[in-house]
């Protein structure tokens, strides 16, 4: 009987997958057996003559014999005095017929030509010459394959929402099958929702029976696959949906997170300062399920003093380090994406950034009819032009797991540039709810030369449209 | 990285500096062709010039060489030890020391290049056969690739079940019943296809191998007979059977058997004057003219109609036994020369003056009058033996080297008048008056010679033989005369005037034949003689003259051999009054080691004994009869005695030209032994075969590169060449290899494939040739339809139209059309016979008919309708018989059973046609189950040999967890340094 894995995992519940990891149903049945093999044993030598030709068929393939060594090519042999060779001339010739080495290892040992099937399976092999029988002798065995599924369609029924989708099929060669069901349920996926999907296989078995051969169920989600992150997760408790929690940090006083639950759940956060002291804290009951995005300021205050922001879903905890010194400045650009698990990430980028114009124009030439009648004449116009802002941002010193941050980052499809504005309270650029896209063209974390383990990283991006 | 070689022509080449790596290609499966014929070849790649390669090459280094492109060398190639090519390489060029080469997959020479303009007629496969009983033999025999199967080519020879005056009836076409005559020849064999095409390769010398013999459908399929329309196959008539009869036997002219026949040219002739009252009154009568003949009419016996006793068998001889409407005929089975020893002994039992009505000139004039005849074997009661072919009403009689006239037209009176009553002289040929003399016949002149020469001449008077001095002497300067237009002709015109300047010396009077010679016998008087014996003029042996008939009338060329001296050319000398005769080349003919031919007889007891040995040109189904042939009485017969031996060989289809041109017969034909230059006598050996030739059944119009050609498209059968092996395989890339697939998932990501769509055209069909007029299309419409005005749209055309694509821009098809025909099969009435001959039951043959409509519907005339036959229709294809359950007898003297074999429709649940809504060569053999559902995956990936050469034979790609097909592996680099991209359509 078939097995059924999912991700390798028989029967997984509550499994939320990511539409840019491979996730992969299994069909997997110990099917054994034994391969054709055909056994073809020189006892001794006939003697050729040009009056008559010996041949051997395999298969319909037939090879004959020649009577001179010149001759002995392709698919003919020579009949030598010693058998040895006499096997070793049929091999050859048998191996260079195209359908037999490609069903067969076709060798010698002694004076035995030994043709075993590449794969076991239901080979019903035929074979026959016309040398004596005491002089060549053949045997040959079919082979045999004890299987359900072997070489049968498999049939994979996709649901999504409850709704059917599309059926894959793929025929089951060797002990299992393998569907990747990313591609199919991709475009059903999106930031900030978990997409329920079913999936049932069948097939019709080597004996004309439908065979269930089980079903699979979770929840999808955008994700990618990054280094050392999961390639799945199960939803059966709270978690924040971060990729790497190694070398988190802020700058500016807003948090940015998403949380995995299957219930609502207790999210909290706290400001500690470099003793240990709370700062600044809150705790909050979240009753909502699934993918929760959280958005919420912390005081400024406290960031100022604090040098860590703890924060927790359930008894999933996360440690983000302010950057210091902290300005609070404007000067600070944060960026947004949506991580490896669809959940939000983000860095503040606090060095000196810049930006770059450029343009291109295209061109195109009118007739010279116009010259002497139009005052205005032009000949060459613009059929458009097209400018493009580049900006670059860099960050502050990084450690190494700081800098590994930017892995996610680097992978992400979904980037954003947080909006500031100007707070007439604060008198100075407060981060808001609003983002910009933006197109990263470029990212590179450079170790600082002067002092190892110390990293710089730069991002150039563009904004997805210039309004 | 793996290190490769190349070995060309068995010699490694050097691979140094410039070698630029081989790329091979291999188009393994295309989805969109009804074939799926392998291709692999190369990219072009350079070999260095070296002193080793140039010499591997021929020197193609060398300007002055020549054909140094057109040589292909047998290659192979080596991946690291591995065989991953072998086929051939070609040269393209060679610029800067080095030689750009390809690589191409082994490929017959195109088979036009093989056969040239050998046509299937031509090829040799000769098999025992004596009839029946190999008939019988070969169709139980299931290893035999031939087989003799019951097949309707026209309506089957039938006897009328009764006769009118208006004509036959017929029982219908569609029955088989005891009507029907069958012959070993209404069995023509089938051939194995495949077995054909090996034959034909192995002809010319080739080794023949591939799958497609070993599967069992297509090594089954047997073709139908197929000529050209004028073209008649030989039996092996080297084997007595069929090509010899040797008959004796004795008879009787007593019987009532005979019939009576009026002479074109009769005898004694009662030329005297008539008294008849004078119109002018001054006296009472004036003398008429007026001319009867006594010998007007013969009665004829059909000898073979008594006791014959066949030495042997032979199918040559159809003798009437029990209530069998046979003829006791000898039918003749083929053209050629026939070898004819006739010997006839016997003698007149009338020895008693017998009272006949005579023509008399009386007093009261011409009148006919019972007068005494007495019994004269030589003159008054003859005998004459003839052998003649498709008798007609038209026998003549031999006669012999003169003429007699009787002038009152008895016998019995000496002297008519002043004159003698009887008067004899030579003729100028058989049955013709000398020049001048009075024509012998109830025609006029016969011959052009006659008018010219009375013309010229304007000699009257008869010559009588017996008061001529005869002088002989040879004139050699006349060839042949008198076939029309032709040189003889000329020639003698030419001499004719030369005599005319020397006519005041002597007249030519004409040839003559000297009694007791053998006598050339001019078609122009019976075209049905072939040879014979006749009593009259003291015995004559006759044979049918060699070449033309002297007379313009007739145009028809006879042939033979005889042993003829020439005739004699008579002239006359008026000073002298003399006659003589020269010996001349006219007429002459030889037969070495023929026994002398005569007859001799007795006018004292009417004894006779006689032979006469020639060789004669027959044509296929000449019906020869051995006639007894005595001058009829006015219903008063008497009676002879006859023991006769009949002996006829076929010996050879060549010409006399070629037989006399000291060649012995070459090819497959039997060699005549003897010395060279080769004479043919007598005695020389039959030229026909002993063994059928098979071939002879094959059409001696096709040419045989195009029916190969045209068998593999049918099946779809790949054909290629190594060496001196022709590989014919069915084309196996529609069936790859389910049972093993390459492992690719671990060499590349599913994702990276392009995926593309097939572009299948809009439809796709493999058609036969379908003759409309066909009876058996015309079978398949229904009743309903057959009268629509397009009714033969409601036919079976024996293919379908498989529809793939209904995307309005796609407007590409794909139909292939093969010469060859869909079988149609008909449902033959079989009726069974209990020992009283009444009808006991009735079963069904199903087989293939091949005969146009009109000849086959019940309307049509039978007799018309076997004057018809479907041999030259296009040819089609069935399963080899399997067994029997019905026979019939053979309607020859041997009465032969013939087990009734009839080709099978279906074999394994396969049917020879192009449907899809059956198992079929179509589905069986064709592309033609496309996968609509399924696309193209290119994917790269590093292939290693071993892979590639799986690949490349068919085997499965496993890529992205499932099975693909490989269609094409393109760039593939034996060296692993280049990635080979594959094509790969999903298995659905």
């Amino acid at each position: 009987m078939a097995d059924l894995m999912f991700n390798n995992i028989v029967s997984p519940q509550s499994i939320v997958i990511f539409d840019g990891v491979p996730n992969i149903i299994n069909v997997n049945e110990e099917s054994y057996g034994s391969n054709a093999v055909v056994q073809i044993t020189v006892n001794q030598t006939p003697t050729a003559t040009a009056d008559g030709q010996y041949s051997i068929t395999v298969m319909g393939e037939t090879i004959t014999n020649v009577l001179s060594q010149e001759n002995e090519n392709g698919k003919r042999f020579k009949l030598y005095g010693d058998i040895d060779s006499t096997a070793l001339s049929i091999s050859s010739a048998l191996r260079n017929c195209q359908r037999l080495i490609s069903l067969f290892k076709i060798y010698t040992t002694g004076n035995t030509v030994v043709m075993s099937a590449r794969a076991i399976g239901m080979l019903n092999v035929s074979a026959s010459s016309n040398i004596p029988n005491n002089a060549v002798s053949i045997s040959v065995s079919d082979g045999i394959i004890y299987s359900q599924l072997y070489g049968q369609k498999i049939n994979l029924d996709l649901s999504v929402d409850g709704e059917y989708v599309t059926t894959l099929e793929k025929r089951m060669y060797g002990n299992d099958c393998s569907f990747d069901i990313s591609q199919a349920l991709s475009p059903y996926a999106k930031y900030g929702r978990l997409t329920p999907f079913y999936a049932t296989l069948k097939a019709i078995d080597t004996s004309g029976v439908l065979a269930e051969l089980g079903e699979v169920d979770g929840s999808i989600t955008p994700g990618y696959m990054l280094k050392g992150s999961n390639p799945y997760l199960y939803n059966t408790d709270p978690q924040l949906l971060l990729g790497s929690k190694e070398g988190l940090t802020i700058y500016g006083n807003v948090m940015e997170v998403s949380v995995l639950s299957p219930n609502g759940f207790q999210f909290s956060y706290e400001v500690l300062a470099p003793d240990g002291t709370v700062l600044n804290s809150s705790t909050e009951s979240i009753s909502s399920y699934g993918i929760t995005d959280m958005f919420f300021w912390i005081s400024q205050n406290a960031m100022l003093s604090g040098s860590v922001v703890n924060i927790s879903a359930g008894t999933d905890t996360a440690t983000f380090r302010i950057i210091k010194p902290l300005k609070a400045a404007e000067d600070f650009e944060r960026v947004v994406w949506r991580n490896e698990y669809g959940g939000f990430s983000f860095f503040d980028f606090t060095g000196k950034d810049s930006q770059t114009f450029g343009m291109s124009k295209s061109l195109y030439n009118k007739s010279w009819f116009d010259f002497y009648t139009n005052s205005s004449f032009e000949h060459e116009k613009m059929r458009d032009n097209d400018t493009r802002t580049e900006f670059t941002l860099r960050s502050h010193l990084l450690t190494q797991d700081e800098a590994n941050q930017f892995r996610s980052l680097s992978r992400a499809s979904s980037v954003w540039l947080v909006k500031k504005e100007w707070d007439e309270i604060t008198e100075q650029m407060e981060m808001t709810t609003a983002r910009r896209h933006i197109i990263v063209t470029g990212l590179d974390v450079v170790e600082n030369d002067t002092y190892p383990n110390v990293f710089t990283a730069t991002l150039k991006f563009k904004l997805s449209s210039e309004s | 990285m793996r290190d490769i070689s190349i070995y060309c022509d068995g010699r490694l080449l050097e691979l140094g500096t410039g070698f630029t790596g081989i790329r091979m290609n291999n188009q393994v499966f295309d989805p969109t062709s009804l074939r799926g014929k392998q291709a692999e070849y190369s990219f072009t790649f350079n070999v260095p010039s070296t002193r080793e390669n140039n010499i591997t090459f021929g020197f193609a280094n060398v300007p002055a060489q020549t054909s140094k492109f057109r040589r292909r060398f047998d290659a192979q190639v080596y991946a690291s030890g591995t065989l991953i090519f072998e086929g051939s390489l070609v040269l393209k060029s060679y610029k800067d020391g080095q030689y750009s080469c390809n690589l191409v997959s082994v490929k017959v020479w195109s088979n036009e290049d093989i056969f040239g303009e050998a046509v299937l007629a031509d090829i040799p496969w000769e098999v025992d056969f004596s009839g029946a009983p190999t008939i019988n033999e070969v169709n139980a025999d299931p290893t035999k690739k031939y087989a003799f199967p019951l097949i309707c080519y026209g309506a089957f020879s039938k006897q009328p079940y009764e006769k009118d005056d208006v004509g036959g009836y017929y029982t219908p076409k569609s029955t088989i019943d005891k009507w029907n005559q069958f012959w070993y020849e209404s069995f023509y064999p089938s051939m194995n296809v495949l077995e054909t095409v090996k034959k034909a390769y192995e002809w010319k010398g080739y080794q023949v191998g591939g799958t497609a013999f070993q599967d069992p459908v297509l090594s089954n399929i047997y073709a139908s007979c197929k000529l050209s329309s004028e073209q008649v196959p030989q039996y092996n008539l080297g084997n007595p059977k069929l090509g010899r009869l040797r008959l004796a036997g004795t008879t009787a002219t007593s019987s009532n058997t005979f019939i009576t026949q009026d002479l074109s040219f009769p005898y004694y002739k009662v030329n005297g004057w008539n008294l008849v009252p004078n119109p002018t009154g001054q006296s009472d009568y004036h003398l008429e003219s007026n001319i009867k003949y006594n010998f007007n009419a013969v009665n004829i016996w059909n000898i073979l109609d008594n006791s014959t006793v066949m030495q042997g068998e032979s199918y040559m001889f159809d003798p009437k036994t029990g209530d069998r409407d046979s003829e006791n005929v000898i039918v003749i089975p083929a053209d050629g020369f026939y070898r004819i020893y006739l010997t006839v002994q016997g003698g007149c039992t009338q020895t008693e003056n017998f009272r006949a009505t005579q023509w008399k000139i009386t007093d009261d004039g011409m009148q006919e009058v019972s007068m005494s005849i007495t019994p004269n074997v030589k003159e008054s009661t003859p005998i004459e033996i003839q052998l003649v072919r498709n008798y007609d009403g038209n026998l003549e009689l031999i006669k012999g080297c003169q003429n007699v006239k009787y002038l009152d037209g008895d016998p019995s009176v000496l002297t008519y008048h002043t004159k003698n009553n009887r008067e004899t002289w030579f003729t100028c040929f058989p049955h013709q008056q000398l020049y001048g003399a009075e024509a012998p016949t109830v025609t006029s002149s016969i011959t052009d010679a006659d008018t010219t020469s009375n013309a010229r001449r304007g000699v009257g008077s008869t010559v009588d033989i017996t008061s001529s001095d005869v002088s002989e002497s040879t004139n050699t300067g006349r060839g042949n005369g008198g076939r029309r237009g032709s040189t003889g002709r000329e020639n003698e015109r030419t001499s004719a005037t030369s005599r005319t300047e020397v006519r005041s010396g002597t007249d030519t009077i004409g040839y003559v034949n000297q009694p007791g010679s053998l006598m050339p016998y001019d078609p122009v008087v019976s075209p049905i003689f072939i040879c014979g014996l006749s009593s009259m003029n003291d015995g004559t042996a006759a044979v049918i003259k060699d070449g033309y008939s002297w007379s313009k009338g007739n145009s028809d060329k006879n042939e033979s051999f005889s042993a003829q001296n020439g005739l004699k050319l008579m002239t006359y000398d008026r000073q002298t009054q003399t006659t003589s005769t020269t010996q001349t080349e006219f007429c002459r003919d030889e037969y070495p080691e023929a026994p002398s031919s005569y007859l001799t007889c007795s006018s004292f007891n009417g004894r006779f004994v006689g032979r006469v040995a020639c060789c004669v040109w027959l044509n296929r189904n000449d019906v020869l009869e051995l006639l007894a042939v005595q001058r009829d009485y006015n219903g008063k017969k008497y009676t002879c005695n006859i023991s006769y031996t009949l002996d006829i060989m076929a010996v050879s289809e060549r010409h006399k030209e070629a037989l006399k041109s000291g060649v012995p017969s070459s090819g497959g034909r039997r060699r005549a032994p003897g010395v060279n230059p080769y004479t043919f006598t007598f005695n020389s050996p039959s030229e026909f075969p002993e063994k059928l030739n098979l071939g002879n059944f094959m059409s001696d119009e096709t040419k045989v590169s195009d029916w190969i050609d045209n068998v593999c498209r049918a099946f779809n059968i790949t054909t290629t060449q190594s060496g001196n092996l022709i590989q014919l395989d069915k084309t196996t890339s529609t069936r790859p290899l389910d049972y093993s697939a390459v492992e690719l998932d671990g060499k590349c990501d599913a994702n990276d494939a392009e995926l593309s769509v097939i572009d299948y055209p809009s439809e796709m069909s493999v058609r036969w040739t379908i003759n409309k007029d066909e009876w058996g299309f015309e079978n398949t419409v229904p009743q309903e339809h057959i009268n629509d005005n397009d009714w033969y749209e409601w036919g079976d055309s024996g293919y379908t139209v498989i529809k793939l694509n209904d995307d309005s821009y796609t407007t590409s098809t794909l139909n292939e059309t093969v010469p060859f025909s869909y079988t149609y099969w008909q449902d033959f009435s079989f009726e069974e016979y209990d020992q009283q001959g009444v009808v006991s039951g009735v079963s069904h043959i199903l087989t293939p008919v091949i005969e146009l409509s009109q000849y086959m519907c019940e309307g049509y005339g039978y007799e018309e309708a076997m004057e018809h036959d479907g041999y030259s229709l296009s040819q089609r294809f069935f399963y080899r018989p399997t067994g029997t359950t019905k026979s019939v007898q053979l309607f020859d003297h041997m009465h032969e059973t013939v087990n009734l074999y009839v080709p099978e429709r279906v074999y394994g649940e396969v049917n020879i046609s192009y449907k899809d809504s059956e198992k079929s060569l179509l589905t069986e053999y064709f592309n033609m189950m496309p996968m609509l559902d399924s696309n193209y995956a290119k994917i790269e990936v590093y292939l290693n040999p071993d892979e590639y050469i799986q690949l490349r034979g068919g085997a499965l790609a496993h890529f992205d967890s499932d099975l693909y097909y490989t269609c094409q592996i393109s760039g593939f680099d034996p060296t692993g340094r280049n990635l080979t991209t594959l094509t790969l359509m999903k298995k659905t």
